[in-house]
């Protein structure tokens, strides 16, 4: 049964299209499973966790008042307000980038989002400045 | 990070923001079918646990060294990710066995003569004979089942084996619902490592 390499490849992705199909009460009822559920969101966690070290702070942060007394959501910076902008004129634009990314985005990434805005003719040189 | 899909050839490919995104926002039955996939091809591949190949598959995407084309739901993706990395791991151990038990001749240097055997090898047809066992045995007594696995693993189509099996379409697809159910319910746990 097993002389040939697709012969065993095909019993396997038989195997795991059956397991991919399962439906989720199924799959959660299996011995183990929920250790094994557990153990896999472990190893997303440890891997995603540098990835989201710039969590946007709880809404009750930004509604603090800063020491002149504004509040820090009333002033978004002008990169973020021009992307914003941008993805609100431009379906060009939310080809390039979604407005939930924008929201996470480092001043950096702005940058770097608003240069491939210029170079796609999306936003005039001056406008970046 | 990159933050920006890309788009080629009418294929768009996730950013690894939306990457990022999409695996943190995963459900348990998801993570568990990612995992039972993994222990199934990590089933005695040598020195590599079910965990690191998931840890690797996981690593490339967030990298970006492997794209994630948009079309693809991420766990079917990540499935074929851990496919290719446990291919992979085969085919170096085959390699290896092919190339350390040679006798010294005067062709030892020829690299041609390294190359391993495209067959599944001795070592492998074990392991899928057994992995094949352990599944039968979650079927013990349902002939339709067994009969099913058994020609799946002689590479039948889903077809041919209702056809081999002499069964009509509507038996095999009651069959194959058990073989779900089962798999997912009773996944062998001797599988596990």
């Amino acid at each position: 049964m097993t002389n040939q390499p697709n012969t065993i490849e095909a019993m396997l992705v038989t195997l795991e299209e059956e397991l991919m199909a399962s439906s989720d009460e199924d799959i959660l009822a299996g011995p183990g499973a929920a250790e094994v559920s557990q153990r896999v969101a472990a190893l997303l966690e440890k891997q995603l966790r540098p990835k989201f070290n710039r969590t946007p702070p709880k809404v009750h942060v930004l509604r603090r008042r800063d020491r002149r007394g504004h509040s820090h959501d009333r002033h978004p910076s002008r990169k973020r307000q021009l992307v914003d902008r941008v993805l609100v004129a431009s379906p060009k634009a939310r080809a390039l980038v979604e407005q939930a990314e924008v929201d996470f985005m480092s001043e950096e990434e702005l940058d770097e989002v608003l240069l491939r805005m210029r170079s796609l003719g999306l936003l005039e040189s001056d406008d970046t400045k | 990070m990159s933050v920006t899909a890309v788009s080629e050839q009418n294929q768009r490919y996730a950013s690894v923001a939306e990457a990022a995104l999409a695996l943190a926002a995963l459900t348990a039955a998801d993570l568990a079918r990612l995992g039972r996939v993994a222990q199934l091809r990590a089933h005695r591949l040598p020195g590599v646990t079910w965990e690191d190949l998931l840890n690797e598959a996981i690593e490339k995407l967030l990298s970006g060294s492997r794209r994630w084309p948009s079309a693809v739901p991420l766990v079917v993706f990540l499935r074929e990710v851990v496919r290719s990395l446990a291919s992979e791991v085969w085919r170096k151990h085959s390699q290896s066995a092919v190339v350390a038990p040679c006798p010294a001749t005067e062709d030892q240097d020829d690299p041609v003569l390294q190359v391993a055997d495209p067959a599944p090898g001795p070592e492998r047809e074990t392991v899928a004979r057994d992995l094949l066992e352990k599944v039968q045995e979650i079927f013990e007594g349902d002939d339709v089942v067994r009969g099913m696995l058994a020609a799946f693993a002689e590479g039948l189509s889903a077809e041919e084996a209702q056809r081999s099996l002499g069964i009509s379409f509507r038996e095999f697809e009651a069959g194959r619902r058990r073989l779900r159910r089962g798999i997912a319910r009773h996944f062998p746990e001797g599988l596990q490592v």
